[in-house]
């Protein structure tokens, strides 16, 4: 509701620009937003994981079980239910009502990240190091699929094995990237895979989709991430088309990207970089310019978050694990302290109004009453918020005041 | 005043006369000679004042510590006017008495003082607040002339008192609500000794595979003896068992398997067998037989298991001691409502 | 409409200052001049006391559930704001910072932001995690009467004695809009203010008698509320309203300050509905319980009511 009310060109900017916080919260390795953005789930290099309030800043939840490295973690839509993943071979469900693990898979080797299936919080996918990956439910006792690793309809092709994973948005079909460049698709409800296609010669460290499913970003270690257009989903996989938009790299720093996020609606994309720099780089994906180049941060990023909702991008730092949170600073508006103020952009010569000094007597404020004829509805709320994303009633996590 | 002004001041006052026409000397900021009116001496300059000039209360003159006069503390700081501890009676303007050989400072310029406000703050506490204040005269006589001395009247209340009447049963919600607990306890300390076990296990295991690793090292030594540098061997050794859930580990527990695994020398097969098995990298006794430095996905997998068996463990203790606190809480409860419906 | 299910008089010794439900449902806490809160389990049919909170070294003003009927704040004279964790009875917060009389509280609906009101003119907001004031919102410049979250946790509303209604953002502090209803160059004290069930309203109460209904995206007041005839509904205190939206109409009701509360139809302003408590003095508290199927009120001589809907 708060937005409605501030300045609307304020509002209106799509990606931050200002460091406003930093918080130092223990060695983070993993970061991701609630579907919602009121929660920040921060995954910390001895395994805890800290469930942050975005209203307050400040930890209301300390998850405890994994004792190495987490590796990824990914939110449920209701923001109920939480996967996370580590160094410790294990893949956990945890349900943030009672804050516990209620479904731990054990891969008996680490796991480079698994990915929730949207439709499904009790099924999902995992990358395995020196293992194929598996698609795993986990609703009854898991049941363990594995998936392939080697490229559709590619004779002898050469030893790799699945780096990354990702679902499309509709979880219809699964992403995986492999240590030789390739990008496999592989169908959910088969767990078939039914297309490959080489991006590029080296490793595939991360395959993004943008969340309204018409943008796909791989990241390899050449350095350079690749944009294409989303295929159809809809239309048979063989007729589908990748489309190469866009080549993002730095020529002159020579920057591995770390890790991306596209924004809720594809028209940015924001990169971590690691090397000389310490940034996050901002691209407008229609034309692949850069836009913005967020700094603050005297350590290299890891992991980075886009909060659309509250136009937040956060990154951790590799060396101590700090928080970096980017944000848009919105002005004051002084007229908003004195109802009869009013901001102009330049002098304006003062004319009286007719009535402006007037006295305002009592029969005047009853024909203000009577003429109060309009519709009231107290009941039905907006829909949207004034960027845009619509109200929605999430899973309220249980907060509970220390004690002094 | 300003710094200006002050300074004006004193020059006026440091240049008057210090006589007057009779020769008699002059005092204060005044200028007068000596009629008996009370008068401090500055410490800092050693001019006499009027208490009345320097707008002090003469009834303050028993607390006059040490005095600095207006320009020795505000114009050259030489220091402040200090003053006495006051006696606590309202009204008494005299300073505390310090015991001279133990230099304890007493709150009171005399005995009686300090039983005069003793009483007054009693009497003012019974007239004022009868609501707040739920004990009657004479509940609290009673209550002070039932101790012999005062180090027992202090300690009272420092002890929860102890029900000592008929026992009475334990109503429902809280015989249920205890034996939830009970039952939890019971639980948590099951899970406590299975862990326990388990951290025992992975100690021998760890000399399960030494021992693995030494006759695989001896019998190739025995085979080539030429060779003057011992080949070593470092399987992996990974437990696969480890990652069983509590379930599946307490029957493993149970089986012969398990107690294979505990004994201390024997392997339970030929050192050819063991070799033949090492050279295949097929498992020993259920243990991964990988030279570890090629076992990628098991590596370090010792301390990830053997922390994971720790992090459990202490989240036990932690809950065990949750449940004892919350366990001896309604115990105290009962207790002071036993007491509370038996004072009725 | 609404008939009555049982009474709780004398909950206290000393005058009761407020008393507020649990969002549970199950418990009713009443606090009182006397310092102490008490604790009391509702049944379909009656309270039965439960236990005390005492801690307080003064009066207290206020005190609000957390949304999970786990914890209570109270707001007290004594310049504090403590949360008790009501399974153990005991204090877990002391929250500092008040210069003066604290006299209103209100959780954000995620329970770990409380917002508070004092009499020293400030609005401070509390990181209950850290036990910590996060910020102080300080625009007013007479007493802070009453707070209120918008439903997504983003705005807060304030009514103060120096006659305005501010709305602040929450995440940043800053003052959003300041709505006055400026009467022949003057304003009444603002007594009670409260946002829509959807948000896009707010209704007022002021010390002209008048409760207002705000459509403050455009700086208007869309209805007026009046008592009988056009006379005032409150003067001289501070009463709280509600709405009610349980029936085929939505309503608004507030107490008056002879006993009686009103319930007025949004729509037309008419008055549909006039409960009479029994009592003669001002009905303090007003609380529908789920949006009005029951019904608590409270009234200056201690007297609490439980009232239920006899029909939709």
């Amino acid at each position: 509701m708060n937005l409605s009310l501030l300045d609307p060109f304020a509002v209106a900017k799509e990606y931050p620009d200002t460091l406003i916080q930093t918080l130092a919260y223990g060695h983070s390795t993993q970061i991701r937003f609630s579907q919602k953005g009121d929660y920040l789930a921060s995954g910390l290099a001895d395994g805890i994981i800290l469930i942050i309030d975005t209203d307050t800043n400040s930890t209301i939840q300390v998850l405890r079980d994994h004792t190495r490295a987490i590796t990824s973690l990914c939110w449920s839509k209701c923001g109920r239910y939480l996967l996370s993943s580590s160094r410790d071979w294990k893949v956990n469900l945890w349900d943030l009502s009672s804050c516990k693990v209620i479904r731990s898979c054990n891969f008996e080797c680490p796991v480079w990240c698994s990915v929730m299936n949207p439709a499904n919080k009790f099924q999902f996918v995992a990358a395995l190091v020196d293992n194929d990956p598996v698609f795993v439910d986990v609703e009854n006792e898991p049941k363990i699929t594995q998936l392939a690793t080697s490229p559709y309809g590619v004779e002898n092709p050469p030893r790799q094995s699945t780096l990354t994973v990702n679902f499309t948005p509709d979880a219809k079909y699964i992403f995986t990237g492999t240590s030789k460049g390739w990008l496999n698709v592989i169908e959910t409800s088969t767990a078939q895979l039914v297309r490959s296609l080489n991006v590029c010669g080296s490793n595939i460290k991360n395959i993004e989709i943008s969340p309204n499913s018409a943008k796909l970003a791989v990241n390899s270690s050449d350095r350079i991430i690749r944009q294409y257009t989303m295929p159809k989903l809809e239309v048979p996989v063989g007729e589908w088309e990748f489309e190469l938009e866009n080549r993002y790299q730095d020529a002159v720093n020579r920057l591995q990207w770390n890790a991306l996020r596209f924004n809720h609606n594809s028209e940015y994309l924001c990169a971590s970089t690691l090397g000389a720099t310490h940034d996050v780089y901002i691209w407008e994906t229609a034309l692949g310019s850069l836009i913005k180049i967020l700094e603050g941060s005297n350590d290299e990023l890891l992991a980075v978050d886009w909060n659309y909702r509250k136009c937040w991008i956060v990154a951790s730092t590799m060396d101590t694990g700090t928080l970096f949170i980017w944000s848009v600073v919105i002005p004051q508006k002084w007229s908003a302290l004195a109802p009869d103020f009013e901001e102009i952009e330049q002098n304006i010569d003062y004319e009286e109004k007719e009535d402006e000094f007037d006295y305002v007597d009592e029969d005047d404020m009853n024909k203000q009453i009577e003429e109060e004829g309009e519709e009231v509805d107290i009941l039905r709320r907006e829909e949207v918020d004034a960027r845009g994303f619509p109200f929605v009633d999430s899973f309220v996590i249980d907060s509970v005041p220390v004690s002094e | 005043m300003s710094k200006v002004q002050l300074q004006e001041r004193y020059n006026k006052f440091s240049k008057a006369a210090k006589f007057n026409l009779n020769s008699e000397e002059l005092f204060c900021v005044c200028r007068s000679v000596d009629d008996g009116e009370l008068m401090v001496a500055c410490d800092g300059c050693d001019e006499w004042f009027h208490f009345r000039c320097m707008k002090l209360d003469s009834k303050y003159k028993d607390l006059v510590n040490n005095f600095y006069c207006i320009f020795c503390n505000e114009l050259f700081h030489k220091g402040s006017t200090l003053w006495k501890k006051k006696c606590r009676l309202e009204g008494c303007y005299k300073p505390v008495r310090i015991d001279n050989s133990t230099q304890k400072v007493s709150k009171y310029c005399c005995d009686e003082h300090g039983v005069e406000y003793m009483q007054n703050e009693l009497l003012k506490r019974f007239s004022e607040s009868t609501k707040e204040c739920k004990l009657s005269e004479p509940e609290i006589v009673s209550v002070i002339t039932q101790v012999d001395n005062f180090t027992e009247f202090q300690d009272l209340g420092k002890e929860m008192p102890i029900y000592q009447g008929m026992d009475v049963d334990l109503p429902e919600d809280k015989a249920r609500r205890l034996d939830e607990l009970n039952t939890e306890l019971a639980e948590l300390k099951q899970l406590e000794q299975l862990y326990v076990a388990k951290e025992k296990y992975m100690v021998k295991l760890k000399e399960k595979i030494k021992l693995i690793n030494e006759k695989l090292a001896g019998s190739e030594t025995g085979a080539q003896t030429k060779k003057s540098k011992k080949p070593k061997v470092d399987v992996c050794g990974y437990d696969s068992r480890l990652i069983m859930n509590n379930e599946r580990w307490s029957e493993f527990e149970g089986s012969d398997e398990y107690k294979k695994m505990l004994q201390d020398v024997d392997l339970g097969m030929s050192d050819d067998q063991l070799k033949s098995a090492y050279e295949e990298s097929q498992p020993v006794l259920g243990l991964c037989m990988v030279e570890k430095k090629k076992c990628i996905k098991h590596a370090t997998w010792f301390s990830i298991q053997y922390d994971t068996v720790m992090l459990k463990l202490n989240e036990i203790l932690y809950k065990i001691a949750e449940v004892e606190k919350t366990k001896s809480r309604l115990d105290r409860e009962w207790n002071l409502e036993k007491i509370e419906q038996q004072s009725i | 409409m609404y008939k009555l299910k049982f009474a709780l008089d004398k909950a206290h010794e000393l005058p009761v200052s407020t008393g507020k439900v649990s969002p549970d449902g199950t418990l009713l806490a009443t606090a009182s001049t006397d310092k102490t809160i008490k604790l009391w389990k509702l049944q379909p049919d009656g309270a039965t006391y439960w236990k005390t909170l005492a801690g307080h070294t003064k009066g207290i003003s206020s005190v609000e559930f957390s949304p999970n009927s786990r914890f209570l704040a109270s707001a007290s004279d004594d310049l504090t704001i403590r949360i008790w964790d009501l399974d153990l009875a005991e204090t877990i917060q002391i929250l500092r910072g008040h210069t003066y009389h604290v006299t209103v509280l209100k959780f954000h609906h995620r329970g770990s932001i409380l917002a508070s009101g004092s009499a020293d003119e400030n609005i401070r907001i509390w990181d209950l995690r850290r036990a910590k004031c996060m910020k102080v919102l300080s625009a007013h410049s007479d007493p802070i009467s009453s707070l209120d979250f918008s439903f997504d946790g983003t705005v807060i509303v304030s009514g103060s004695y120096d006659g305005l209604i501010r709305l602040f953002d929450l995440e940043t502090g800053q003052c959003l809009k300041t709505l006055i209803y400026d009467k022949s160059g003057s304003s009444y004290p603002v007594s009670h203010v409260a946002f829509s069930p959807n948000s896009r309203y707010i209704s007022s109460s002021s010390l002209d008698g008048f409760i207002r209904l705000w459509d403050y995206m455009n700086n208007k007041v869309v209805k007026t509320f009046q008592n009988v005839n056009g006379s005032s509904v409150a003067e001289k205190y501070c009463l709280s309203t509600g709405f009610v939206t349980c029936f085929e109409k939505p309503l608004i009701c507030s107490g008056d300050e002879r006993g009686k509360v009103l319930f007025w139809d949004i729509q037309s302003k008419e008055i549909v509905l006039q409960l009479d408590t029994g009592s003669h003095s001002p009905v303090m508290e007003v609380e529908p319980i789920s949006n009005g199927k029951r019904l608590m009120t409270l009234c200056m001589d201690g007297q609490i009511r439980f009232w239920e809907s006899e029909h939709e």
